[in-house]
């Protein structure tokens, strides 16, 4: 991150230079600064609500019920004789706050689960299952992209839920493309 | 009907997170500051990151850097339909989620949420996850000493997804 940064600014000002325009830089890093102060002011109200709701769900059973329904359909993507119990619990709970949004549980649970397969596995390589676990949670599962709809209400959009549908198409392709091909390397690399 | 069915989710969800509060008996008022304390808190960590992306952005596109790297390719992009604003997100999107948070606001103050490239970056940050973060806090707390393919994956993943949103965007699904 530090050098894309770097880099960035650093051309930008050379450029500024051979266009005769070093003035540029000036004004717009003023008038930047000042529009960054305002984008998080747009953003704060939101960002506090949503996480206030989600902190009353977190203390919910709501997320346990749904976590043990799911639980059958997440099974069925690992290898089981390789997780136990605690590691099956917590991965189900972590896909299930994935999927409502609830990214401080999906954090915190997605850690006990890897830690729960780290356990038993014994090479110092990540395991077939870790490896899947962590590809679908790079894969976003969100069902209600609630900040993106929150954002777009926000900036003025006539239709803020409308991404809806394009957001779970790309989801989804983006979670079989990344199943598929863990899948593929998991048989290349050892 | 599905229209309605959209604008609905997120009063449904309030709704239901509330009454399951309240029927289980939790102190869901004080729950609710807990949890807000705990997104300003975020808002105050990741004021600096808008910050430096804001400002390195802005930058590009006022010194017209971005127009000038960007000309041999631009006859390209507009062949494949990929407005010049959605560049940068395409490339930080997997690195940094508060870089691409503030892209994503520069994109909508400049040219709204409801133009081509704003709803592309909508569906871009909603359809795919910050994929670095993700795989170094989880590989850290495992303590494993490779990756495998993972990151490979991951970024295909991305890749494809991403190349996804602008062409339904483009065929003018929304």
């Amino acid at each position: 991150m530090s050098k894309i940064w770097s880099c960035i600014i650093l051309i930008s000002i050379i450029i500024a230079f051979l266009t005769g325009n070093p003035n540029a830089v000036t004004s717009s890093v003023m008038s930047e600064s000042k529009i960054a102060v305002e984008n998080i002011i747009t953003l704060t109200g939101m960002m506090c609500f949503w996480s206030g709701l989600f902190k009353i769900f977190e203390n919910t059973s709501l997320l346990e019920k749904l976590s043990n329904k799911i639980n059958k359909l997440v099974l069925r993507f690992f290898d089981k004789n390789e997780l136990t119990k605690e590691a099956e619990k917590n991965m189900s709970l972590n896909i299930t706050s994935n999927i409502l949004g609830i990214g401080n549980a999906a954090t915190v649970n997605g850690i006990k689960a890897i830690e729960a397969m780290a356990k038993v596995n014994k090479s110092d390589k990540p395991s077939n299952n870790m490896t899947k676990f962590v590809l679908i949670n790079t894969a976003s599962l969100q069902l209600i992209p609630t900040s993106m709809i929150a954002l777009r209400t926000l900036y003025g959009s006539s239709n803020p839920t409308n991404i809806l549908i394009p957001v779970w198409i790309v989801t989804i392709v983006a979670l079989v493309v990344g199943l598929v091909s863990i899948s593929i390397l998991n048989k290349i690399i050892k | 009907m599905l229209n309605y069915i959209a604008v609905s989710t997120i009063p449904i969800m309030i709704f239901i997170i509330i009454i399951v509060g309240v029927k289980e008996k939790k102190d869901v008022y004080n729950l609710f500051i807990e949890g807000a304390i705990d997104g300003l808190k975020i808002v105050y960590k990741i004021f600096p990151y808008v910050l430096g992306i804001t400002v390195a952005i802005g930058l590009l596109r006022n010194t017209n850097a971005l127009n000038i790297i960007l000309t041999p390719v631009i006859p390209l992009l507009n062949k494949l339909g990929v407005p010049m604003d959605i560049i940068p997100l395409m490339a930080l999107r997997p690195l940094s989620g508060a870089a691409s948070t503030s892209l994503v606001m520069d994109i909508f103050k400049n040219s709204g949420p409801d133009s081509i490239s704003g709803k592309m970056a909508s569906v871009i940050m909603g359809g795919t996850e910050t994929t670095l973060y993700t795989i170094t806090i989880l590989f850290a707390a495992a303590k494993t000493k490779s990756l495998r393919g993972t990151l490979i994956a991951g970024l295909l993943a991305d890749s494809v997804a991403i190349i996804t949103a602008i062409i339904l965007i483009n065929i003018g699904i929304i």
